[in-house]
């Protein structure tokens, strides 16, 4: 929070001077706040000067004449609360006005009350409504215009804590990386979405999300079209609710700078020569003044002023005004010219008699009627509006004190949108479903994808709400809206309570399930694959020998040996032996005798049968292999003795096999003998057994099995199905388990597809889909895994047909836990996560400058951290080579702005400072002077880039921008250039300096993404309108009587129900009314 | 949940007239539609209409590029990617045109953005509002009833985004059929938009109502066109033509065109279900009799770069040729094939505005002269469609 000490103004006032030029890269100690300050002061009668958002004199000398007017303190100001109380004096003031107008002194009743929150706010809760019951309109309006906020209820999501996504990037990756940059975006989307449904559900002050509702459907930026900029996208949403309020130039001019705007308006590569025209158009058609109010002409002018508004993608994808691509020629706009930029032409655009009533007008239309306008009325609001310099709450609250907006008849004549329906439910009874975070899937199949807008011009509204597919789908809802009452959400809020219990694993998956008659269902395996994997193992010998034949009393053994056993695995057993032993009296078999010479290492004492007699061996029989004992010994053997029991099963279980042996053994001597091995049921034991065995030794390496029913899912017979993943209703299970046994598989299995019938998947689809699963703290993406089993071509985590996606590769959770790790790292190395080409020019000696642009992720050295940071390798004419950094490659600020002082500077914004540092020293004295200027930790970090050219090479030739580069012949002028680097680099200062190897690639710090994402599991369920939820029709039905409603169709129908009885007391019916569909 | 208790819901109670809808259609040419195949993905031109004779071309592709053994010849200079020879047929027979180059100034390069254009009628500086259609066919007058202005079989609808009109989407007949209707009463209330919600409502059941009673009546279990998924959205499309339901538009889908590697057995796939699928399609409609009725078009997001890439694919381009199949179409080549030697960045420059082939369907296939696209006009497409 910015915070300005009224009296050091003069000193404020000094450093602003040098900044007061007139330019679209706004001074360093421009602020959004101050401007709005001076505003509101402005508007309350003060005079703080021009507003044009300079802490000056004038302004600290307005906000306390305000302070002494309000008798408030004078120690330190805080802007933002600064704003508000000073609107706080604005809407007292307009009450006094508002006094003589009989329609506004009118106490407010239930009906009043519901009208102004469903159209202010979202839905009408109890609480608000008993709280505005009994003030005047005006006053109400003054309430809540009161509490509107610039930042949002809930906490921010944690993906948008630290630097955006490395959105410059995704050109050099190749298609698998690919793809799970997308998934890890589309991650974030679907976090954002659900975020702000929660907000809109919780927050005390719904009237602030319905202006950003209102702006992100007028300023329309849509995720999918600007390449899954999940950040920008957010981002904007945020400014929303920072400027939504404010002001309506100063947020239109802030919406040309916006990063997804003007990657969605196609504004980022607009050049002098080439400009894009989208942005211009828009700006006119759909921002300010309507369609019909401009000429193609000025389209095209308006075009060459917003040219070079782009985008820095290095510096964290932030605006960048770029004078080198701006087109400074003189542009006629609306009868003026002049070399005008962006900003002055949306100074010009409101100077149009349009700009205040087109904006009026989708007021009236958002507030007060989607059928009815009063042309009188909107032509004198929209005159107040252009009074107050396109002040918003001026607007609102001309708005919202017109007489239409409090007539009987414009009740009823917005129809709500799914947002509306669907929240609104939410917050006016207090009910939250239990599939609540289903929400943002719930409104897209109502036709509000949230973020993703149908097209520029947004969502329609009106009649367009009421589609076919619409209508079933309220209906649907409305019905079933109840349907997941108690014990669920109830559930859920004692589960935020609830002490974790102790187990030794935690699992928590994260899936989405498109039904079709029933869930999905699906299994998590946790497996030692290892373990598993050996038994695929061949088992080979060259022969085999009964050894020992032994016919006793009560005993009958043979003895097999087998010889030369070979394996793949190095170092096996040659020589194997086991033995087969059996009942002489009663013709039992007993088992599969293992013994000391069976295995290369012993058998463990305390698995032994005969613990005393004869310790070192073991049966496998129906004993040991019910009583776990077999299992233990199992997990007890190495591995080679693994294979070797694995291999020995799996040969005495072959018919044929062991048809010879017993033939074999049975011609001997011993009558006794002769019976027992051609007893067909004693053949039929040892063929059980080995297979027992075999079977056991496959669990074995199966630490945990589950399976389960998806919950929540979308229903694909109802709905149809879902097109883009992002969208689907994720779900995360969470479990814990007893077994800790070390696993390195997971798997989850999709067990009952259906889809592809005859027709195709005309009858329905049933699919299943995995984003991560985690276990403890190791994460695994299903992006990483593979599919198997009926895998219909699709992505690892999609599972379109049975099957299974098997994960292996993890993400630890831990380490990034601790960053100070990091501080092991080794003194004077360069540790980056990814050095990519940025691009590369085909080298032409006849050119003055040839140059190779790099960029690194996440750098480090020493005590230095970049973000990101681009270099350039120019190769010029006369022979330098050289590395160049510049401002503009940076971010943070390069080298903390600590630049030489012999630095260059561009004249153009955005004022471009570099410095150039030869690989050879005796080139060129300017370069000398911007590398002795460095600071020393600085200039060791030069020294460290040029070192680690080679290695460079190496990386950046791994990406795709490389290889593109290939394809276009860039690369190979270049050549000449990389080997001389080679030859030199080694004599060079910068290798002296930090050695021949510097630079350390360590790859994806995902982690610390991973683990912010983790954080959004553990926010707990919200709560509507900030109350504890209802959990029951009965619980709703109470909350009414307590709070003395009389009348349910009062406090949720704007006009009598066509269908059911004006008199229900029933909710869950009142909401299925067709006049429900109305606000 | 069926659609009784949606018309419960919002209606129930109130009684007015049971009228079936009119949405008044047009007439000059009565009864014809159009169907529109969107391949998603961008589809490779230069792959699917291969210039034989220009040496340039093996120069672009000397990996992915096809052999004359890999095409069915369409003329001397031209030859069609012999995944598609099922169509070889309607080309002989005169049926298919291929327009070539078609793409728009200002060429945006993103799949979203750029079928948003073309859905739109937009270009580089800027998509449209609404539908590129919409406005007009909902616009057309007569005397014939509509059951739908439009109905899209894949479920994609930003190609009939529109405040107003019947634009329904359905992805199952069957689901369609199991929908039921009451009588639809309404209520008298000057609230406008209470009567708005009432009207569409009822107005949207009994289009709907009289879809599915039509599909009910001649529903064909075991029809099936093969092609895969665009088999089944084909086999739709019969059925409803089948049972005389009329829509001016359907709409259809087939995905994987996106083909940066692998192409050649990617781009062969697709080429080949699109191929049999629309054979199979066509001899359906000749065997009902609205093979002249039907106008079958292609179009996608943009074309794919000349040059192929290193991992035997395409990145995404410009310029692309597109088909036009039925029984009242001209055969053969219209408009000029983009100069592979006069390559723009590497792109194809587009030689024909998309938009004129718009005018051209909406000014002589529905008889709408004073449309939209009036200003795109190409006279190079006159006479493609039969007198």
């Amino acid at each position: 929070m910015k915070t300005h000490f009224i009296f050091n103004f003069t000193i404020t006032l000094v450093l602003a001077i040098p900044f007061l030029f007139f330019g679209v890269a706004s001074a360093s100690n421009y602020d959004s706040k101050v401007e709005q300050l001076q505003r509101a002061l402005i508007l309350t009668g003060f005079n703080p000067g021009k507003a044009d958002g300079l802490w000056g004199g004038k302004t600290a000398r307005a906000l306390s004449m305000f302070h002494k007017r309000q008798k408030m303190t004078l120690d330190s100001v805080d802007i933002q609360r600064s704003i508000n109380s000073v609107y706080e004096l604005w809407n007292e003031q307009q009450e006094l006005d508002e006094s003589s107008k009989d329609f506004l002194q009118k106490k407010i009743g239930i009906g009043d009350a519901r009208h102004l929150l469903e159209r202010v706010g979202i839905g009408a809760n109890i609480k608000d409504v008993n709280k505005l019951m009994g003030m005047t309109r005006s006053k109400a309006i003054s309430y809540i215009i009161n509490e509107i906020k610039t930042e949002s209820w809930l906490p921010l999501p944690k993906f948008l804590d630290g630097p955006n996504p490395p959105y410059w990037i995704d050109g050099d990756l190749n298609s698998e990386e690919e793809q799970s940059f997308r998934v890890a975006r589309d991650r974030e989307m679907s976090e954002y979405r659900i975020w702000w449904v929660k907000e809109m559900i919780e927050t005390p002050s719904p009237q602030t999300e319905r202006l950003v509702l209102f702006w992100h459907n007028h300023f329309v930026s849509s995720y999918s079209a600007i390449n899954e900029q999940s950040t920008s996208i957010a981002r904007q949403n945020i400014m929303f609710r920072e400027l939504g309020s404010g002001n309506f130039k100063m947020l239109t001019k802030s919406v040309i700078k916006d990063p997804a705007m003007l990657n969605y308006l196609d504004n980022e590569f607009s050049e002098k020569g080439k400009p894009n025209e989208n942005l211009s158009r828009e700006l006119m058609e759909l921002f300010v003044l309507g369609e019909g109010n401009y000429s193609e002409k000025t389209v095209k002018e308006g075009a060459r002023a917003l040219t070079g508004y782009s985008i820095n993608k290095i510096r964290n994808t932030s605006f960048m005004f770029d004078g080198w691509r701006h087109d400074n020629g003189i542009k006629s706009i609306f009868g003026k010219s002049g070399d005008f930029n962006g900003d002055q032409f949306v100074d010009i655009l409101f100077e149009q008699e349009n700009a205040s009533e087109f904006l009026t007008r989708k007021f009236w239309r958002y507030f007060v009627s989607e059928v009815a306008e009063n042309e009188e009325e909107i032509t004198s609001i929209a005159k107040r509006f252009k009074r107050s310099d396109f002040d918003i709450r001026t607007l609102l609250r001309s708005v919202l004190t017109s007489k239409a907006f409090w007539d009987e008849s414009v009740r009823a004549t917005i129809v709500k949108s799914p947002v509306d329906y669907l929240i609104g439910t939410i917050r006016s009874t207090g009910f939250l479903p239990a599939d609540w975070n289903t929400l943002p899937n719930k409104l897209s199949l109502l036709g509000q994808n949230l973020f993703e807008h149908p097209n520029v011009a947004g969502w329609p509204g009106g009649q367009s709400w009421i589609t076919p597919s619409g209508l079933l789908n309220r209906s649907y809802l409305a019905k079933s809206f109840f349907s997941s009452l108690g014990s669920n959400v109830e559930n859920m809020v004692n589960a935020q309570t609830a002490p974790v219990e102790m187990t030794k694993r935690s699992i928590a998956l994260r899936y989405a399930s498109e039904d079709y008659k029933g869930p999905s269902k699906f299994k998590i395996q946790l497996i030692n694959n290892i373990v598993k994997r050996e038994v695929s193992m061949p088992f080979m010998y060259s022969d085999y020998e009964v050894s020992e034949k032994l016919v006793g009393d009560e005993l009958i053994h043979a003895t097999l040996t087998f010889k030369d056993v070979t394996s793949k695995l190095e170092g096996m057993k040659k020589v194997i032996t086991v033995g087969l032993e059996g009942h002489a009296v009663w013709g039992d078999f007993y088992g599969i005798k293992l013994i000391e010479d069976t295995f290369e290492a012993e058998i463990p004492q305390e698995l032994s049968d005969y613990k005393d007699t004869s310790p070192g061996v073991f049966f496998i029989n129906s004993d040991s292999l019910r009583d776990g004992r077999f299992d233990k010994l199992y997990r007890h053997l190495s591995s080679n003795d693994k294979r070797i029991l694995q291999g020995l099963c799996s040969h005495l279980g072959k018919k044929e096999f062991l048809g010879n042996l017993l033939v074999k053994l049975s011609a001997v001597e011993s009558r006794a003998g002769d019976k027992f091995w051609a007893d067909k049921a004693n053949f039929n034991d040892i063929q059980y057994l080995s297979k027992r065995c075999l079977r056991s030794i496959k669990k074995t390496g199966l630490i945990y099995s589950s399976t389960h029913k998806a919950v929540n899912g979308h229903d694909t017979e109802k709905f149809g199905r879902i097109k883009d993943a992002s969208q689907l209703p994720w779900q995360t299970l969470q479990l814990n388990i007893e077994n800790g046994d070390e696993f390195d598989t997971v798997e989850v299995t999709f067990m009952n597809d259906h889809c592809c019938g005859p027709g195709g998947s005309d009858n329905g689809d049933r699919n299943f889909f995995v984003d991560w699963i985690k276990v403890d703290n190791e994460l695994f993406l299903s992006s990483d895994g593979e599919q198997h089993g009926n895998t219909c071509d699709s992505d690892p985590g999609e599972l379109y047909c049975s099957g299974w996606v098997e994960m292996r590769k993890s993400i630890s959770l831990v380490d990034s836990n601790s960053s100070n790790k990091l501080d092991s790292d080794k003194r004077d190395k360069l540790y980056v996560e990814r050095a990519g080409l940025s691009w590369m020019n085909r080298f032409n000696k006849n050119r003055d400058w040839n140059e190779i642009a790099i960029n690194l992720l996440n750098v480090k050295f020493n005590n230095i951290r970049y973000n990101a940071i681009r270099i350039k390798l120019v190769k010029r004419k006369n022979g330098n080579l050289f590395l160049m950094l510049s401002s503009m490659g940076c971010y943070p600020d390069c080298f903390e702005n600590r630049w030489p002082q012999k630095v260059h500077k561009s004249d153009r914004p955005p004022y471009n400072k570099d410095i150039k540092i030869s690989l050879i020293r005796r080139n060129n004295e300017d370069h000398e002077a911007h590398y002795w200027g460095l600071e020393k930790s600085d200039r060791k970090f030069v020294d460290a880039l040029w070192a680690s050219m080679p290695k460079i090479f190496e990386e950046i030739k791994k990406g795709r921008e490389w290889k593109r580069a290939v394809e276009r012949e860039r690369t190979d002028g270049w050549s000449d250039t990389l080997d001389f680097i080679l030859k030199t680099l080694p004599k060079t200062r910068y290798v002296k300096s930090v050695g021949s190897e510097p630079l350390i690639v360590r790859p994806s710090q995902e982690s610390a993404n991973m683990m912010s994402m983790m954080e959004g599991l553990k926010t707990g369920i919200p709560f509507p309108a900030n109350t504890k939820p209802k959990t029951s029709l009965f619980e709703i039905e109470k909350s009414f009587r307590d709070n003395h409603i009389v009348s349910l169709a009062d406090l949720f129908l704007a006009v009598d129900p066509v269908v059911v009885s004006r008199t229900s007391e029933d909710v869950s019916s009142i909401i299925t009314d067709p006049v429900y569909n109305l606000k | 949940m069926d659609r009784r208790s949606v018309l419960k819901i919002l209606v129930s109670g109130i009684v007015i007239p049971v009228v079936p809808l009119k949405i008044a259609y047009a007439a000059q040419k009565s009864g014809r539609r159009l169907v529109l195949i969107e391949l998603s993905g961008a589809n490779d031109g230069l792959n699917t209409v291969i210039p034989l004779n220009d040496h340039r071309y093996r120069e672009l592709r000397p990996n992915i590029g096809l052999d004359k053994s890999e095409t069915i010849t369409l003329s001397k200079d031209f030859g069609l990617h012999d995944a598609m020879k099922s169509v070889g047929k309607l080309w002989e027979a005169g049926e298919m045109a291929i327009i070539h180059g078609l793409g728009y100034p200002g060429a945006n390069r993103s799949h979203f953005k750029s079928i948003a254009l073309w859905e739109t009628g937009g270009d580089g500086s800027g998509s449209g509002r609404n539908g590129w259609l919409t406005e007009d066919i909902e616009s057309l007058s007569g005397h014939d009833q509509l059951e739908a202005h439009g109905i899209s079989l894949d479920g994609g609808m930003g190609i009939f985004s529109s405040p107003s009109g019947i634009w329904l989407s359905m992805t199952s007949a069957q689901q369609f059929m199991e929908l039921t209707s009451d009588e639809v009463p309404a209520v008298d209330t000057k609230n406008e938009a209470l009567r708005m919600l009432l009207d569409r409502a009822h107005t949207l059941n009994s289009s709907m109502e009289s879809i599915s009673r039509k599909l009910k009546k001649s529903y064909i279990r075991d029809f099936q066109i093969e092609g895969g998924d665009l088999g089944a959205q084909f086999t739709r499309a019969i059925l409803l033509i089948n049972a005389g339901i009329s829509s001016p538009i359907l709409k259809v889908k087939i995905g994987g065109f996106d083909t940066h590697e692998g192409q050649p057995w990617r781009h062969r796939n697709r080429l080949r279900s699109l191929g049999r699928a629309t054979a199979d399609f066509a001899k359906a409609l000749k065997k009902i009799g609205q093979w002249e009725n039907t106008l079958i078009m292609t179009y996608s997001e943009f074309g794919r770069r000349a040059a192929e890439n290193y991992t035997d694919g395409t990145d995404h381009g410009t310029a692309a040729p597109h088909f036009v199949v039925g029984g009242s179409v001209n055969g053969g080549f219209w408009g000029v094939h983009p100069d592979l030697g006069k390559l723009e960045d590497g792109d194809m420059r587009f030689t024909m505005d998309y938009r004129a082939v718009y005018e051209r369907i909406l000014a002589d296939w529905f008889g709408i002269y004073d449309n939209r696209f009036l200003k795109y006009k190409n006279n190079d497409l006159d006479g493609i469609f039969k007198a």
